[in-house]
């Protein structure tokens, strides 16, 4: 590993320890969007909701917590499903209710497991 | 072209800009320039004239379809290659993006050691190469 590598490792370690400092938090956060959007159960009400989600998604990967990620993509996909049939349609959208719930669940579980590669031990992904 | 790759990164996302621009600076040594939206991609790509515009597809406003579109019909813009970065990587989807005139697409969440890495093969591997700061190396 080259002078660059490591110090480009380090930061990565660093940007990552302050990601997982606030992982529990936004999945806390992303949990009372979610809360807003059953109660309101419109597309106006679930959006909020479904930005959160599909950032978490795209972002938890990256800082490596990939369960997380995966976790807030499969909520993102209930979200938009949702959304998709008729947000608050009776019985139609139950299920993907339950899924968004059981994801959320996942989440909570990666978050309050994550912890932070230490640098060096390896690419990307940890 | 001399000097560094110059990559225009342009993500509504603050942690993706972040972690985005340690990978391509420190890890791909190359220059970036962030925008977070994007009619201020589009006045970054005019004024800052990038090697490449790494674009997020799902973004609030102008998303990134419309952004590449705007890039496409300003002749200022219309060469830049521009690589779409998705959390939507199914084949028919980055065929999808292929089609209107992606260079590539690179999944999300990517891995920010290989990010640059993945980036220039991308462009390596393009039918007609857009020139890059390796083309000047003896």
């Amino acid at each position: 590993m080259t002078t660059d590598q490591r110090s480009a490792s380090e930061q990565l370690h660093a940007l990552r320890e302050r990601f997982a400092a606030g992982l529990r938090a936004r999945v806390s956060e992303l949990e009372a969007l979610v809360r807003a959007a059953r109660e309101g159960a419109t597309s106006a009400a679930i959006a909020p909701a479904l930005v959160a989600a599909h950032r978490l998604a795209g972002t938890a990967g990256s800082y490596g917590h990939p369960a997380v990620g995966e976790a807030a993509a499969a909520l993102e996909a209930a979200l938009q499903r949702i959304v998709e049939h008729g947000a608050g349609a009776a019985g139609a959208d139950a299920a993907a209710w339950e899924e968004a719930a059981a994801a959320l669940g996942r989440a909570h579980a990666a978050a309050a497991s994550a912890t932070t590669p230490s640098p060096g031990s390896g690419p990307g992904l940890g | 072209v001399t000097g560094r790759w110059k990559v225009l990164l342009v993500d509504d996302d603050d942690d993706i800009r972040t972690i985005g621009e340690l990978a391509l600076v420190e890890v791909g040594g190359m220059e970036v320039v962030l925008a977070s939206s994007g009619p201020q991609a589009l006045e970054l790509a005019a004024r800052e004239q990038p090697h490449v515009v790494l674009l997020d597809v799902m973004m609030p406003g102008m998303d990134g379809l419309t952004t590449f579109r705007r890039l496409r019909d300003d002749p200022a813009t219309a060469a830049i290659p521009v690589v779409f970065v998705t959390a939507k990587v199914q084949r028919h989807e980055v065929q999808r993006y292929l089609d209107l005139g992606g260079l590539g697409v690179i999944g999300k969440p990517f891995d920010p050691m290989s990010l640059p890495d993945e980036l220039r093969a991308i462009l390596a591997r393009a039918p007609q190469r857009p020139a890059t700061p390796e083309d000047d190396e003896p």
